[in-house]
């Protein structure tokens, strides 16, 4: 077994960030605030509010009434559905942790259920684009025109305004991430391109119903992850070899995610399988399957106490890291077989998706698929193409 | 939103969306390109229905210590689907059923053994954990034999639901035998992942090897050999050798092992990959110091 202890790297980023922060408020070169106190970036709760809870549901709806395109985007978006989402609800019953709600339902206070307002706001217009009773954007609108001030802060178009609800560690731990995107996505080789530059592209339109002008473009506010499929099937590719006559070689590389794939929460996985096949394409054999996935152990401290800890990381390195070789046994010999092989992106393990009634076959989302062809047949190598 | 749709539909497509496994020698045809997911399978041969743990060669199953491992299995529990793991209040129900497995001492192996052949049993993983936590304590080379025996038949009986386990069956060895098989150098090719059963079968090879080298020897000898070759070593200008050296001293002298890891990493003239991988090893030393230090101070 490969074992990845914690990464260096999230504390490096916990330390870089600490250090800004610290500098920043000593210099006091925070931007943001046009000379004023530092904004507050978006994050879990409780959010800087001037107003309760019914008038910052009713401060989204008039956002959504001005901008229908975005809130079009926005409107089933992972990020409003942040709440709602089943796979969140099935794991908050099991851990209905404050430690949850602050980040899937920032408007409300962490310590309860939020109010049915609130939760269909999951993360929502105000989370981001309202601080106290100012309106925020990543520049200023003074002046312009625009229906309402905005007051600019360029901090929301970098992955600072992502960081605090996809970057954290264990609750009750603090050096040990849960998750650590950001981190990720810090070593990798696209760091230099905030997280906005793939999950909230450039599209055709105005942002505002106001602006008329023709061929104007906004950042999409559909936060595509994996409601994207063909996001997912772009993170990655995938050749593969035989080696020997009982097993095969799959080199996965990453492609165009900009962190480790998977990321985000701890049980998501990649599923890798084949079967051999004969000429009348009946499975003769498949190999045991292999995952890539964070692997996580709960070690009890001398204190009596119990800490998690992450054993092995065996996930697609982020982009810069080189790639991972997994190898598929079919326990017989099938060199006269030929093979067909898949990478799957997977939300859990099956023991998971079938508590969570989650029918793991259909939510899967296939990657790469490919074959390799008998062995007195020359092999196709990479094969995205079949898919 | 495609996933909510999904877990909507997820009745009435899981009888769709599983076909029957297939496995060498059987045919079956399929339809698509690529290879759909086999159902779940529950093992069946007559190997895994007595676990991979061979009590023969130990004591007899001590009655007062199932007695405690019963109570630990209704004590341990906690969710396996947990993010945050087990919380104090969990930690301390379990901590006293734990004790009482512990307080038998030797001669309750054969108990926990038994009671750890079924996959299923304690009835959640944190329970098992501490088993095998509990294991870990004792210093007996039949028990380490009967554990790396174990290990060579989940490989051999491919029994996958005990597989999972692996990791917390190396670090009991590790905890008895105070020391144990060479640890993968990060930078040296130990790339490749392999499915579960072939990750255990290399780990009983390097057990029986390790056991073998050590046989007749105590807990307590192995552990000042394995201090005095790394204290020897941690210095070597062999990268790969300092680096076993200096993982090696973690468990048994783990601030030791930090002085080590940060003079190592003083050393101008480490390879941009080797050097990553020393800095990672100083970061989870300096983690392990840090929560030990802190432990104490709780406690």
């Amino acid at each position: 077994m490969s074992i990845a202890p914690p990464l260096p790297t999230a504390r490096r980023i916990h330390l870089l960030a600490a250090t800004l922060l610290l500098g920043a408020a000593v210099f006091g070169l925070r931007q943001g605030a046009e000379g004023g106190a530092p904004l507050a970036l978006p994050g879990p709760s409780p959010r800087p509010r001037a107003e309760g809870h019914a008038a910052i549901a009713a401060r989204n709806a008039s956002c959504e009434g001005c901008h229908t395109e975005i809130a079009k985007e926005w409107r089933g978006s992972l990020h409003q559905q942040a709440w709602h989402d089943p796979v969140f609800q099935k794991a908050l019953a099991i851990e209905p942790a404050p430690f949850c709600r602050g980040c899937h339902a920032p408007e409300a206070d962490a310590d309860s259920e939020p109010p049915k307002a609130l939760q269909d706001i999951g993360v929502g217009c105000v989370t981001c684009h309202v601080v106290g009773e100012a309106i925020v954007g990543t520049r200023s609108l003074a002046g312009t025109g625009a229906g309402h001030a905005v007051v600019g802060d360029a901090r929301l178009g970098t992955t600072d305004a992502c960081a605090r609800c996809h970057e954290f560690d264990f609750p009750r731990v603090t050096g040990l991430a849960m998750q650590r995107t950001v981190a990720e996505h810090a070593s990798s080789s696209f760091a230099k391109d905030a997280c906005q530059s793939c999950h909230m592209r450039a599209v055709e339109g105005a942002s505002t119903d106001l602006d008329k002008t023709p061929g104007r473009q906004h950042r999409s506010h559909d936060f595509s992850v994996i409601d994207d499929k063909s996001m997912i099937q772009n993170a990655a590719t995938a050749v593969a070899r035989r080696a020997g006559g009982q097993k095969i070689v799959i080199t996965v590389s990453p492609l165009g995610a900009g962190h480790a794939f998977p990321t985000g929460d701890m049980f998501r996985r990649l599923e890798l399988r084949a079967e051999a096949v004969d000429a009348s394409g009946a499975v003769v054999a498949r190999a045991m399957p292999v995952h890539l996935a964070r692997t996580f152990a709960d070690r009890p401290r001398d204190d009596g106490g119990t800490q998690r800890v992450e054993i092995a990381d065996t996930r697609v390195p982020p982009p810069g890291g080189g790639s991972r070789a997994v190898e598929l046994d079919f326990g017989v010999d099938v060199s006269a077989q030929r093979v067909r092989w898949v990478l799957a992106y997977q939300r859990m393990d099956d023991a998971m998706a079938a508590s969570f009634g989650v029918a793991q076959a259909r939510d899967e989302i296939e990657v790469v698929a490919g074959a390799i062809e008998p062995m007195d047949v020359p092999a196709t190598g990479r094969t995205k193409e079949e898919r | 939103m495609m996933r909510g749709k999904l877990v909507t539909m997820s009745l009435c497509l899981s009888v769709l969306a599983f076909g029957a496994a297939s496995h060498a020698g059987e045919k079956q045809p399929i339809e698509g390109k690529a290879p759909a997911k086999a159902a779940p399978k529950r093992e069946a041969t007559s190997a895994s229905a007595k676990g991979p743990y061979d009590l023969g060669t130990l004591d007899p199953i001590d009655v007062p210590t199932s007695r405690a491992i019963d109570v630990l299995a209704k004590s341990c529990l906690m969710s396996e689907l947990s993010r945050e793991g087990p919380t104090r209040e969990e930690t301390a129900k379990c901590n006293a059923a734990v004790g009482s497995v512990a307080a038998q001492g030797k001669k309750g192996a054969s108990a926990i053994l038994a009671a750890l052949n079924d996959p299923d049993f304690p009835p959640r993983r944190y329970g098992r954990t501490r088993l095998y936590g509990v294991l870990g304590k004792i210093d007996d080379e039949k028990v380490r034999g009967a554990i790396i025996e174990g290990l060579a038949t989940v490989a051999r009986e491919k029994l996958t639901a005990h597989a999972r386990h692996a990791y917390e069956v190396d670090r009991t060895l590790r905890a008895m035998a105070g020391g144990g098989p060479e640890v993968a150098i990060p930078w040296d090719g130990k790339a490749t992942v392999k499915d579960p059963i072939a990750e255990v079968a290399e780990s009983a090879v390097a057990w029986r090897s390790f056991q073998k080298a050590n046989e007749g020897k105590t807990r307590a000898q192995i552990t000042q050999e394995v201090l005095a070759r790394a204290r020897t070593e941690k210095k070597s200008d062999d990268p790969k050798t300092a680096y076993r050296a200096i993982e090696a001293l973690v468990q048994h002298a783990p601030k030791e092992a930090l002085g080590a890891v940060k003079a190592y990493r003083k050393r101008g003239d480490l390879p941009k990959d080797v050097a990553a991988a020393f800095e990672t090893l100083e970061a989870r030393i300096g983690y392990e110091v840090e929560s030990t230090s802190a432990a104490k101070a709780a406690s």
